[in-house]
């Protein structure tokens, strides 16, 4: 694990509420949570399902994209 | 430009925005409502004209979208009017200030915090037809602006507008917020 983190690019700051990724985006990073939750979740017709939690020291990813390269569907927001 | 990457691009510009705006549902509403002089626009009057924009293109693309049956195209060509108006939009060095039309002026207008929600729930629906347009022809698909049905822009264009319109005063709200602190 403290092999992946130090690959790591760049460290990111994001605010409660604010969106890492949207619907329709290609996102083929991998997250490390140096701290902090994130959900990860889908939007249909106005209802929201929460696919998965990412709290701190987790690994989040947007799987299809990641695998594929292809644009996700996936919201990640913090909260 | 490639239609998938002017579709990426505009669904980035519009999460930037939405983390923008919901920084300002943590500033209190003195902030929101100050204004320089009487004539111009406060934090919530910004959000409020690029909402009462909304209510009108929203719909309009969306409907456009569903009449629509045409297929996506790989490459997007702006056109000659649509990519005059959209670069118009941009915020410039020097301010290049705009009038208004009156039915898009919310000077004055009673307003509070749940302009900021309208204005985020825009935004999410904004992404949802910019995913739909992948789609569709950005080329064919054509939406009328707003002071006239007659004069229609394509779909691409008409996002692009949309998108830079709301930058403009994303800017003039940072703007306004720099004023404040300095007075």
């Amino acid at each position: 694990m403290i092999e992946l983190i130090e690959l790591s690019e760049k460290t990111l700051t994001i605010d409660r509420n604010e969106f890492l990724k949207v619907k329709g985006s290609i996102d083929t990073n991998l997250y490390y949570i140096e701290s902090g939750s994130l959900r990860v979740f889908v939007l249909d017709d106005c209802e929201e399902q929460i696919i998965r939690f990412g709290y701190k020291e987790n690994l989040l990813v947007s799987l299809d994209s990641f695998l594929t390269g292809k644009p996700s569907n996936f919201f990640i927001q913090k909260l | 430009m490639q239609s998938e990457e002017l579709i990426q691009s505009l669904i980035e510009q519009t999460r930037q925005i939405i983390n923008q705006v919901e920084k300002l549902k943590n500033v209190d509403l003195n902030t929101l409502t100050w204004k320089e002089n009487p004539a111009s626009w406060s934090i919530l009057e910004c959000l409020e004209h690029l909402n009462l924009y909304g209510d009108f293109y929203l719909p309009e693309i969306e409907s456009s979208l569903k009449n629509s049956d045409t297929k996506n195209e790989a490459v997007f060509k702006s056109g000659f009017l649509g990519n005059y108006f959209a670069k118009s939009m941009l915020p410039r060095e020097k301010l290049n200030k705009m009038k208004t039309f009156k039915d898009k002026n919310p000077l004055n207008a009673n307003l509070d915090k749940t302009v900021i929600d309208k204005f985020l729930g825009q935004q999410i629906k904004l992404l949802d037809l910019l995913n739909q347009s992948k789609k569709a022809s950005l080329n064919r698909v054509r939406i009328p602006i707003s002071i006239s049905r007659l004069i229609k822009l394509k779909l691409g264009d008409t996002f692009q507008f949309i998108v830079n319109h709301i930058i403009r005063h994303l800017y003039q709200i940072d703007r306004i917020q720099t004023e404040i602190k300095n007075t």
